[in-house]
């Protein structure tokens, strides 16, 4: 009686495992808000060319590079995952160290697609191989004043540091506000004001040559007269003394409901439609990164990619074959015109040759083709906003102006794939250690005799050994 | 079934769980000691002190280590003196109702998450908030370290000083009032019967809080300064446990962090060593419901009710902010979206079932140790001082987020509804209240039942769900509250939007920035009255369901007072 039953068990333990090991393979992905719907038509386009399902791992955007974090020290990887890639050399380093990355290169001839891709990008290799796929950004920043504030003052867009000082004065004269603001709070409120720093040939995540070697800008002369300016800005009531501690969402509601001038931002159709609702008289317009006293302007910028996807080094041959078949198609023209545009017939038709929206409208502008279909959203393991925008999009121009101010001004720090090993060990601990000291100095009655203090703890902290390393 | 039999079952039930969610992260510890390496993740080398040497070389770290103290003490200080003046103030008011008023009023912010209140001090103290405006934007609560204690220290009594006041309050009233009137007769001032009459009685009660307060000296000021701090006030405000999140967590420091866990537990134990033996006798004292019991009568002086109006206005007026905001809040109806309300009700069902096993397994776990009290009182054998001080220590040390993370994963309840309450269903001070509500059932009335031939099932009925009905109800409150709240384990463990209950939801709103969609572009920007309206809005189904159940709770007590 009792060896039936056991082997009735038995029976029904196998049974169970054949089904489950019948069941269609899947791929995991990791990215910040990524969701996919397993009904989509462009969800079963992809399953139908690859023969995998997906499941997606998700964090919100601020919290993504913890939770990965967790997931990388707990072990369970992923199949695809973003990493900052070997812009953030610690954690991707010893990724790749650890052998957790697959390395590219013997897959490169099979895969014409991450060849493609990778082509030209020599400088991103880790112990002479691939490890990640870079992710294309084009930087859609810009400076955002309001225009029927200007016009009302009879005063011009801003050229120059000054320029931007006199109108600042202004707008404090006669709308009695701080006129510019700045966030996010994790830079103090500093990132967003990085033009001024490049105003002043100081800089913003880069090094700069000053007397014959190369120095991390947080240090450099620039730096500390632009935090002169700002500290001028600051005492004067000219820039919103929260400005360290606001986030981009308290930014932007101060410029909507009037209560600042000017900013720094990007996503600019969403910030003209939140300002347009809030106040539909206001005039919005877009101003080039302002000059210094030397003629310098710039505005902090990316090689034109920013983080990068990776493959778990871990998988079993049949698994990596799939997960390149599908990182190829997706990085195939077939691929990223499903997830820029959708399926032909359903999200999109062609007339007079040109591709028409089938969209459905919300009020005069079409909707997106993530709202319709999440699954376009895996487009993030290719692009991120700015590289493209549809046709149809009303901003287009605007966008498309705002793009190519970002490329004319934007300086990208030539040593960002090539870290010392003690910018590696230091790096991160100088920054929050730089953050800290500029809120100081802002605030402070003598900012040199603290600069003087900041520059001495910087070099005692690490600083010393990074330059020494970085000017053999 | 035998009474020891299912006494060991209830025992294994709930030691089971002890066993796998407070025993077995232990082993993550052991990172702290380790070259930690991705590969071999908790199998990495042992690198002995290395770590450590690495910490106590880094002068940002003693920083952080002197910020943990400097806070910690003065969020003691102010928590037990701050609550001891206004108990003494609330020991005077006469009447009985008027105290339970003020009194759940006192308790109301303990019930919000610190997601919301850092919405609701934002309102007040930031530059667009109430005191801004008053004071013409020139004081920068934000960011002006010399500020900044007034809304960290401000927020921090707010949330965490009720249930101490209850606890002062309740201790200072139990003095008899022929003492107190004896002494009055004799001649002595306020202050003389405070302290040679009042002090002498309730110096019990002030150590048990002292513990309580104490129990979160390293991480109770944690959440608050996590959501209201910026890198300008990291000198003076960062202390071991954002540390741990922005060095051992964001930067992948597994290895630091976990050794920066340790470090801040030791902190903990060698702060409470002092008062450790003490514990289990300061628990006796521990009953916060039973100032519901407490007779007054006479009339308030006119300073004492002014005081009093002040006091409860104090506890108020973040509440009202929250209104005010809430209702000059435009287009709310479209905040209310499928998204929220999906939240929304993740968060009351997750909450309902966390507290249903919570209460579930508490109550096993308080029965059997009750059993053992009552086989010491009976048969002579004492094991409870030794079970109740195993469970403080599991209370003051675990094994880090890591191991809890891991924990989660290899139990494959990660990103499933479970994962929102399972790793997070026992608290070992509940635990206790509800042991200590147990003792108080008359032993005779257990001897009856025995004699009566009822079963152990029977028994266990009739003690838990008929005469401690009410400590139960209490006890499930309590721990709703607390899974409400625990916003922690949302963002830990779940990664799919729609299982996101209502905090994190909020958290991705409040304290971050809105909706930023899939290629990183902002997609809709949410302003301060909008964020109070989600803010308020989360709240009232957990008002709604305190302020009925805690009226179910007074009409049962009045009803079982009534009856004796």
């Amino acid at each position: 009686m009792n060896f039936r039953i056991l082997s009735m068990l038995i029976f029904l333990f196998l049974l169970f495992s054949c089904t489950q090991s019948l069941k269609q393979e899947s791929i995991s992905l990791f990215h910040w808000d990524l969701e996919i719907d397993k009904e989509s038509p462009i969800y079963l386009a992809i399953k139908n060319k690859i023969g995998v399902e997906l499941e997606t791992i998700s964090a919100p955007w601020t919290d993504w590079p913890n939770k990965l974090n967790m997931i990388l020290a707990s072990g369970n990887l992923p199949d695809i995952f973003i990493t900052y890639g070997p812009g953030d050399a610690d954690v991707y380093e010893k990724l790749v160290n650890d052998n957790m990355l697959l390395p590219l290169s013997p897959y490169l001839d099979k895969y014409p697609n991450i060849k493609k891709r990778l082509a030209g990008l020599e400088r991103q290799k880790i112990n002479n191989d691939f490890y990640a796929l870079p992710v294309q950004l084009t930087i859609d920043h810009s400076f955002f004043i309001r225009q029927d504030w200007l016009d009302e003052c009879n005063l011009t867009l801003p050229e120059t540091v000054d320029d931007l000082y006199q109108i600042a004065v202004a707008f404090r004269e006669k709308y009695k506000i701080y006129p510019i603001t700045s966030s996010p709070p994790h830079t103090s409120g500093f990132f967003w004001l990085n033009p001024i720093f490049f105003a002043f040939n100081g800089g913003w995540e880069v090094w700069i040559k000053e007397q014959d070697q190369y120095i991390p800008c947080w240090i450099s002369a620039g730096n500390k007269q632009a935090l002169q300016y700002i500290n001028r800005l600051y005492k004067e009531k000219l820039i919103d003394p929260e400005f360290f501690s606001n986030s981009d969402n308290d930014k932007v509601e101060k410029f909507i409901n009037s209560k600042a001038g000017i900013i720094m931002h990007s996503s600019y159709p969403q910030l003209s439609k939140a300002l347009f609702d809030v106040n539909p008289k206001a005039k919005i317009s877009i101003f080039n990164p302002v000059k210094g006293p030397a003629g310098k302007a710039g505005m902090w910028s990316l090689d034109g990619f920013f983080t990068a996807i990776s493959i778990n080094g871990k998988l079993t041959e049949n698994k990596r074959k799939k997960v390149l078949s599908l990182i190829d198609y997706l990085y195939s023209e077939e691929g990223l015109s499903l997830l820029r545009y959708g399926i032909k017939g359903v999200h999109w038709e062609t007339d007079q040759n040109k591709k028409v929206p089938l969209l459905p409208k919300e009020n005069t502008k079409y909707k997106s083709l993530e709202n319709i279909d999440k699954t376009a959203g895996l487009r993030v393991f290719i692009e991120l906003g700015g590289v493209w925008y549809p046709e149809w999009e009303e901003n287009f121009n605007i966008l498309d102006q705002i793009k190519n101010t970002a490329i004319q001004y934007g300086i990208t720090d030539k040593f960002t794939y090539d870290k010392t090993v003690s910018a590696k060990e230091y790096s991160k601990r100088l920054y929050d250690l730089t953050m800290q000291h500029y809120v100081k100095m802002i605030k402070s009655e003598k900012p040199d005799q603290d600069w003087e203090t900041y520059v001495n703890e910087f070099l005692a902290s690490g600083g010393m050994q990074m330059i020494a390393e970085r000017n053999p | 079934m035998p009474e020891k039999k299912f006494i060991m079952l209830l025992f294994c039930i709930s030691g089971g769980y002890i066993l796998i969610f407070y025993i077995t992260p232990l082993y993550g510890l052991t990172l702290g000691f380790k070259n930690f390496s991705f590969a071999l993740g908790i199998n990495s080398p042992w690198n002995g002190l290395d770590n450590f040497k690495y910490l106590f070389s880094d002068k940002i770290f003693l920083k952080v280590l002197f910020n943990t103290i400097r806070i910690g003490f003065y969020r003691a200080a102010l928590l037990i003196s701050g609550s001891f003046f206004i108990s003494l103030v609330l020991s005077h008011v006469k009447s009985k109702k008027a105290l339970l008023n003020i009194m759940f009023i006192i308790l109301l912010p303990q019930f919000l998450s610190w997601i919301v209140i850092s919405c609701v001090f934002r309102g007040i103290f930031a530059q667009e908030g109430i005191i801004g405006a008053l004071t013409g934007n020139h004081l920068l609560f934000y960011t002006d370290e010399k500020l900044f204690p007034m809304v960290l220290y401000s927020a921090l009594f707010w949330r965490d000083s009720g249930l101490i006041i209850l606890l002062l309050t309740h201790a200072l009233k139990s003095v008899d009032r022929e003492i107190i009137e004896a002494g009055k007769l004799d001649g002595a001032g306020s202050l003389r019967i405070l302290c040679k009459l009042q002090w002498p009685i309730i110096k019990q009660q002030i150590q048990t809080i002292i513990i309580f307060v104490l129990i979160g000296f390293s991480s109770g000021a944690f959440e608050a300064i996590f959501n209201f701090y910026n890198p300008g006030l990291y000198e003076h405000f960062d202390i071991m446990d954002t540390y741990i999140y922005r060095v051992g967590i964001a930067t992948g420091k597994i290895a630091i962090g976990t050794s920066l866990e340790i470090i801040k537990t030791l902190l903990n134990l060698v702060i409470l060593s002092f008062i450790l033996i003490r514990i289990t006798r300061a628990m006796d004292k521990f009953n916060p419901f039973s100032l519901l019991n407490t007779e007054v009568s006479g009339k308030m002086p006119v300073w004492m009710k002014i005081a009093t109006t002040i006091i409860t206005s104090f506890y108020l007026f973040p509440f009202l902010v929250l209104l005010l905001y809430s209702f000059s809040c435009r287009n709310w109806f479209g905040l209310l979206n499928r998204e929220y309300w999906n939240a929304l009700l993740i968060s009351l069902a997750s909450s309902t079932c966390g507290a249903f096993l919570s209460s579930l397994l508490s109550l096993f776990l308080a029965y059997a140790m009750y059993w053992l009290y009552y086989s010491k009182k009976r048969f002579k054998k004492n094991y409870i001082p030794l079970l109740t001080r195993s469970l403080f220590f599991l209370l003051l040390i675990n094994g880090g987020i890591i191991s809890m993370y891991i924990l989660v994963g290899n139990l494959k309840i990660q990103n499933s509804f479970f994962a929102l309450f399972i790793p997070y269903l026992m608290n070992f001070i509940f635990i206790l209240y509800y042991l200590e509500e147990l003792k108080k059932v008359d032993l005779v009335f257990v001897d009856m039942l025995h004699i009566d031939g009822a079963t152990p099932l029977h028994i266990f009925l009739q003690i838990n769900f008929g005469i401690k009905r009410t400590a139960l109800i209490n006890m499930f409150i309590i721990y709703f509250i607390t899974h409400w709240n625990n916003w922690y384990a949302g963002v830990l463990f779940i990664d799919k939007k729609n299982l996101f209950p209502v905090n994190v939801f909020l958290r991705n709103i409040i304290a971050f920035d809105a909706n930023i969609n899939n290629t990183g572009i902002t997609t809709a920007y949410y302003n301060l009255n909008q964020k109070m309206f989600m803010a308020f809005f989360s709240i009232i189904p957990l008002l709604i369901l305190v302020f009925f159940l805690n009226y179910q709770n007074i009409r049962l007590n009045f009803r079982r007072r009534n009856q004796l």
